[in-house]
């Protein structure tokens, strides 16, 4: 059966005509969509190899600076959380004339309960070797064993995040941002992060699955299934990459990878760059969960440790927030009035969540006699 | 419905840039209704190609 195109959301439309590449319909669907609205700039037919490729960057460029959300001042949401508190269980208690907690106070104090905080990143650090490869009988490619003659160490790391939400606490966002250090020269560069949007289709699949590594250091997934139907239904651009558990071919970086944290969109990037992160809109954050990040990285052989700096944090749904405290709302100060009228625009600045800095020691090879 | 020779050329031109910047494209295909030919590449780029081989970026 076909899914019903009008209520799809750019992103599933766009999903969903690339994987269905002979699905007429659903191209039209996305062709119609993306041009209704009207576009900003036409770039005339006379345009040079050169001049294109130059827009072509700029565009990039400019999509990964408007993407990038910039992460909150954690500390300053903190206090800014607890004078709301203040101020809401204070005009909640005179309109009741009592000390217990109303609704408005409630839902504040499930938003300050709420945890979000970091695993340490160390217990599963490891280089990336051709040996370690050659034991799970994969080779790696050619352009990998290039970089690591050429003077590359290769990582793995995963970085867990746990999330202790609680009941009530509604979030619009949970978003990840990793940055490595130093800068310049020897600046590590991400080569793969996981989990991304492509991969929804498989992790929608609620089956068992382990989280590998192939020989392009990208990922390769096996499904505790055997079952030819569901592996025939993966979409073209990711079937390559995803087999049975029992024939992947892969070194295998998380086995029983589980991912609970909501089923919606995933915008993750970094890959090329030395920071990365992700943005997993509409959490479905209602249990005890632990999201894990993996990431490959290469750095310069000569350098032993690196730096990296993560941030992690919750966005609170506004609309679950503002209708909570409505019935004292008029009473705020102007300050928390103005702010909360610009609803999910200044969620950030309500959101839960973990600031960490680590150094890592870099695990060496040791076969280098 | 053929593409023009300017969209061809233009296409190529599009996708040579894309790739040049890591770009993975996922469909090159034209809309048979209108002649127009769209590129989806990348996280987030989605570029129409005119049969003039004026182009445009759509995000």
């Amino acid at each position: 059966m076909k899914p019903n195109f009008e209520t799809m959301s750019k992103a599933e439309l766009r999903a969903y005509a690339i994987a269905h590449q002979n699905d007429k319909e659903a191209f039209e669907a996305l062709v119609d969509r993306l041009t209704a609205q009207s576009s900003s700039e036409t770039y005339t037919a006379s345009m040079s190899p050169e001049e294109i490729q130059s827009i072509v960057v700029e565009k990039l460029g400019k999509d990964f600076q408007e993407n990038r959300i910039i992460p909150p001042n954690l500390q300053e949401a903190e206090t800014l959380l607890a004078s709301l508190f203040e101020e809401v269980k204070t005009w909640e208690g005179t309109l009741a004339g009592g000390t217990k907690l109303d609704v408005g106070g409630t839902a504040i104090d499930r938003l300050r309960q709420t945890q979000v905080c970091f695993g340490n990143p160390r217990d599963s650090l490891i280089l990336l070797t051709e040996e370690t490869f050659q034991e799970v009988g994969v080779e790696l490619s050619h352009i990998v064993r290039q970089q690591m003659r050429d003077g590359y160490n290769f990582y793995y790391m995963t970085v867990s995040v746990d999330l202790r939400p609680q009941p009530g606490a509604r979030f619009r966002q949970l978003c990840c941002e990793l940055d490595f250090s130093p800068k310049g020269k020897n600046e590590p560069i991400v080569h793969a992060i996981f989990p991304k949007s492509q991969w929804r289709t498989v992790m929608n699949l609620e089956t068992g699955m382990n989280l590998g590594l192939n020989e392009n250091l990208d990922w390769s997934i096996g499904l505790d299934t055997s079952n030819t139907a569901v592996l025939q239904n993966i979409p073209g651009n990711l079937k390559a990459n995803v087999a049975s558990k029992s024939k992947l071919k892969a070194l295998v970086a998380i086995p029983n990878y589980d991912y609970n944290a909501g089923r919606f969109d995933i915008v993750a990037q970094g890959e090329g760059n030395s920071t990365c992160y992700w943005y997993i809109q509409e959490p479905d954050l209602l249990k005890l969960t632990t999201v894990q990040f993996a990431i490959v990285f290469k750095v310069p052989q000569n350098i032993k440790s690196i730096g990296l700096r993560g941030t992690v944090w919750a966005e609170p749904s506004m609309n679950w927030l503002t209708a909570e405290i409505r019935d004292v709302f008029s009473e705020l100060a102007d300050r928390f009035q103005n702010l909360l009228r610009r609803k999910d625009e200044v969620a950030s600045q309500f959101s839960r969540g973990d600031a960490e800095k680590w150094t890592l020691r870099l695990p060496q090879a040791t076969a280098n006699l | 419905m053929l593409p023009t020779s300017e969209q061809g050329l233009k296409c190529i031109y599009v996708c040579q840039a894309l790739t040049n910047a890591y770009q993975p494209i996922y469909m090159v295909r034209l809309d048979e209704r209108t002649g127009n030919l769209f590129i989806l590449a990348g996280d987030n780029i989605e570029i129409l190609i005119r049969r003039s081989g004026n182009w445009e970026f759509l995000s």
